[in-house]
């Protein structure tokens, strides 16, 4: 229902701040689940998500709620990242192999610097 | 994604050692299969994507600020010859490759799609230890 909400065109300002933090914790979340490919691709929606929040830095009504809520998501989303990192690829084969390095490319590509 | 940069720096400033250990460790434990990988005839794309994966992490958690310190204390300097020891050991060429250019000078210019590919974790390497080892 949330991610229907997220795509619809209904979508305001106002809405999107009650939206995505649920989305991000969800995400996050995710990077608990047993497959290394939802964990991946919960790493893209999430730097999406973070994509589009930029655009509200600046304006003056969100300056504040955008960055309260990249602060404290941000330390939980770095200690995932690390235990992705940490994911001992030498123990996995075949599919399973591959899906881990979708998992670290992933990883790569949503820390900021990295895209 | 300037404000998540911002962010995401001052949040890794507390987690630099870990994800230092963590993709040190991976690289460490990747190697012999990458270095067996040099001799097949065929080209492991996704191992060589997740190579570059890990170089493009400790490339990012080297260039936080507290790295560019000048003033480097005893455990910082023998960590820089442990990553410059990781970058050596991940820019050697196949043997072939290596025999190639000596029988064949003109064989180095080649940017086939193949040769590229086949270098792409070399090319990658190379580009790192440019900018972290030599700033």
């Amino acid at each position: 229902m949330v991610d229907g909400e997220f795509i619809s065109e209904t979508l305001t300002d106002e809405s999107y701040f009650s939206i995505v933090p649920p989305i991000i914790q969800r995400l996050l979340a995710m990077q608990s689940d047993s497959s290394f490919l939802v964990r991946a691709k919960a790493q893209s929606v999430f730097r999406a998500c973070m994509e589009q929040m930029e655009m509200y830095k600046d304006t003056s009504a969100f300056q504040g709620t955008v960055r309260s809520f990249i602060e404290s998501a941000m330390e939980p989303w770095i200690s995932a990242l690390n235990r992705n990192v940490a994911v001992d690829i030498t123990a996995f084969s075949g599919d399973e192999f591959n899906a881990v390095i979708k998992l670290k490319y992933a990883t790569y590509k949503v820390v900021p610097l990295g895209g | 994604m300037a404000l998540l940069e911002r962010a995401f720096q001052s949040v890794l400033q507390r987690y630099l050692d870990p994800l230092l250990d963590t993709t040190i460790s991976s690289l460490e434990a990747i190697y012999q299969q990458y270095y067996t990988s040099l001799t097949s005839p065929t080209i492991s794309i996704p191992l060589n994507r997740y190579i570059i994966s890990l170089f493009g992490i400790l490339h990012i958690v080297l260039r936080s600020p507290s790295f560019n310190s000048g003033q480097k204390n005893f455990h910082r300097k023998a960590l820089d010859q442990h990553i410059l020891f990781q970058a050596v050991k991940f820019a050697q060429l196949p043997d072939e490759t290596v025999n190639l250019w000596i029988h064949d000078p003109i064989s180095i210019v080649d940017d086939s799609i193949e040769a590229t590919t086949r270098n792409a974790v070399r090319t990658a390497v190379l580009a790192f230890a440019i900018e972290v080892l030599y700033p």
